[in-house]
């Protein structure tokens, strides 16, 4: 068992506001609001608190009043704690993978398979973990209009082929037989996701914030002055960052030192922060 | 790590190998990067004059080097030659190099192969550092051939071809950058061999050619401690892009 996890900041940033952490069983990716203050502190807060507390607490819904209570000791205001939070972690040889807000989860299974859940919302307005104890700005969040929760399931096999695809806006229930490995289970929804899987199945699970969706291709046009910006398909960076060889020490940092260098020789530019954390069971 | 836990390995296409840590306990080590350090030198029978402190140069050099901040990202080769290539030990990390290992460790006799063996450890660098490479970690290197003569065993191969190896190495981009140091030892009465070496430098593209006019105790004791510079420059320069500046001796 091993697991790592790193962060940068993107083009677009004065500070990084993702974050992530690691522990053994255990892997946490945040992603702090760009538009609120201190986020940058608020997810770190958020993350070392859930590893703190083994992330099981979260659930029995201990972990926000704790971040709470810190931020009120230092003077940060409540808005910091407007960040994503997804969760892996390894109990009872089952992977618990648990996500409120928008970004990636990326499983490979055992059969060579890459699975990935792209959860994002049509007015980039996720939920965030700070709305669990602020019920003004949840029930703000709930009637926002046209804030539809978008949950995108890709596989691609070791070909490279993409032979399944599902988006999904309004019925978050996709079909058992077809979903990651045999008994897997979720639980999808606008405010929290859940994914158990056997561990026997998984190679590696991978939580990454919403900053692979943001990467533009730099070309300079015919003339050599002038250049444009083109997106860069998520689907296509997940696939060049993901191409991990060696599970040991350090690895998520090193495949992130790698993939840096290649986005320069692809002109592959991240607006956002990019965050990465990875279990191997 | 002892050098029992080191892994042979062959290259491809080639009769010879190295030896080099497991990349799994490089892994778990928790470094991303490594600087890949070989010190080629010369144990042919002319170097019996200045054995010990030839080997109390190397010794030096370990030893500054355990020092240097970046002691931790280093990974230390020692190659012995004369009529042949002898692997004193293969590519470790520097905390498993131990001081007391390079007592007695050349045994002078034979031939001078040094173009031969300059290839080959280009080569083993190049092989060891795609394997790094294929593993995510960044790396660069620094080779130093250290010779008091002539070569006069390695047949068809020349300084043309080391060229064409360490090209070849470059070319294949698993290394951000190659630095290597031809240190000629006390070349200061024998003007011929001065020549040689610098002719050898240049033909071969080597990056820098160091005359030793003296082999003395104290001209080694300097060695050892430029060795150990340079390695900790060009370990320093990984992430550049490119090689450190080579050092004045």
């Amino acid at each position: 068992m091993n697991s790592d996890s790193s962060f940068y900041i993107g083009t677009s940033h004065e500070k990084c506001e993702d974050y992530t952490s690691h522990q053994d069983n255990l892997i946490l990716v945040s992603d702090g609001c760009s538009s609120a203050q201190k986020t940058d502190i608020g997810a770190r807060i958020i993350c070392e608190s859930a590893k703190q507390h083994k992330a099981y607490q979260f659930k029995k819904g201990l972990l926000m009043p704790f971040c709470s209570r810190i931020i009120k000791m230092i003077g940060l205001p409540d808005e910091c704690l407007y960040a994503t939070l997804l969760t892996a972690y390894i109990e009872n040889n089952q992977i618990l993978i648990e996500a409120i807000g928008d970004g990636n989860i990326i499983i490979k299974t055992k059969d060579g398979i890459l699975h990935i859940l792209s959860m994002s919302y049509s007015k980039s307005a996720p939920y965030y973990m700070g709305y669990l104890i602020d019920k003004n700005n949840d029930f703000l969040w709930v009637s926002m209009e046209n804030n539809n929760f978008i949950i995108t399931y890709t596989k691609i096999d070791l070909e490279d082929n993409i032979f399944h695809k599902i988006r999904s806006t309004k019925d978050y229930r996709f079909n058992a037989d077809t979903f990651v490995c045999n008994n897997s289970s979720f639980d999808f929804s606008p405010r929290k996701n859940s994914i158990t899987l056997p561990v026997e199945n998984v190679e590696w699970v991978a939580l990454s914030s919403d900053g692979l969706n943001s990467f533009y291709k730099r070309d300079i046009e015919v003339d050599g002055i002038n250049s444009y910006y083109q997106p860069v398909e998520h689907i296509s960076v997940i696939k060049e960052l993901m191409k991990i060889n060696n599970t040991n020490g350090r690895f998520v940092q090193r495949r992130v030192n790698r993939f840096r260098k290649r986005c320069n020789d692809l002109n592959w530019h991240n607006e956002d922060d990019v965050s990465l954390a990875v279990l191997v069971p | 790590m002892s050098n029992s836990t080191l892994i042979q390995h062959s290259i491809q296409g080639t009769h010879f190998g190295y030896s080099a840590a497991d990349l799994d306990y490089l892994a778990e080590e928790g470094t991303t990067e490594y600087t890949l350090a070989t010190i080629v030198v010369d144990e042919s029978s002319s170097v019996s004059s200045f054995k010990k402190e030839m080997e109390a140069a190397i010794k030096e050099a370990v030893k500054a080097c355990k020092q240097s901040p970046r002691s931790d990202y280093l990974l230390l080769r020692v190659v012995a030659f004369n009529s042949s290539p002898r692997e004193i030990h293969g590519f470790k990390p520097l905390i498993d190099c131990k001081e007391s290992d390079y007592d007695g460790c050349l045994n002078p006799s034979g031939m001078t192969r040094l173009f031969a063996t300059s290839l080959e450890a280009i080569d083993a660098t190049r092989a060891y550092g795609q394997q790094l490479y294929d593993n995510d970690f960044d790396t660069n290197a620094i080779l130093f051939v250290i010779t008091d003569g002539i070569d006069n065993e390695s047949g068809s191969i020349n300084a043309s071809s080391v060229k064409d190896k360490l090209q070849e190495a470059m070319r294949a981009e698993v290394l951000e950058s190659i630095l290597t140091i031809l240190v000629g030892v006390g070349v200061g009465t024998y003007t011929d061999v001065d020549q040689y070496l610098d002719t050898f430098k240049d033909e071969a593209k080597l990056s820098q050619y160091v005359p030793l006019e003296e082999a003395d105790e104290k001209t080694l004791a300097q060695l050892g401690d430029f060795i150990s510079r340079s390695i900790s420059s060009q370990s320093q320069a990984l992430g550049t892009g490119g090689p450190s500046k080579t050092l004045t001796f």
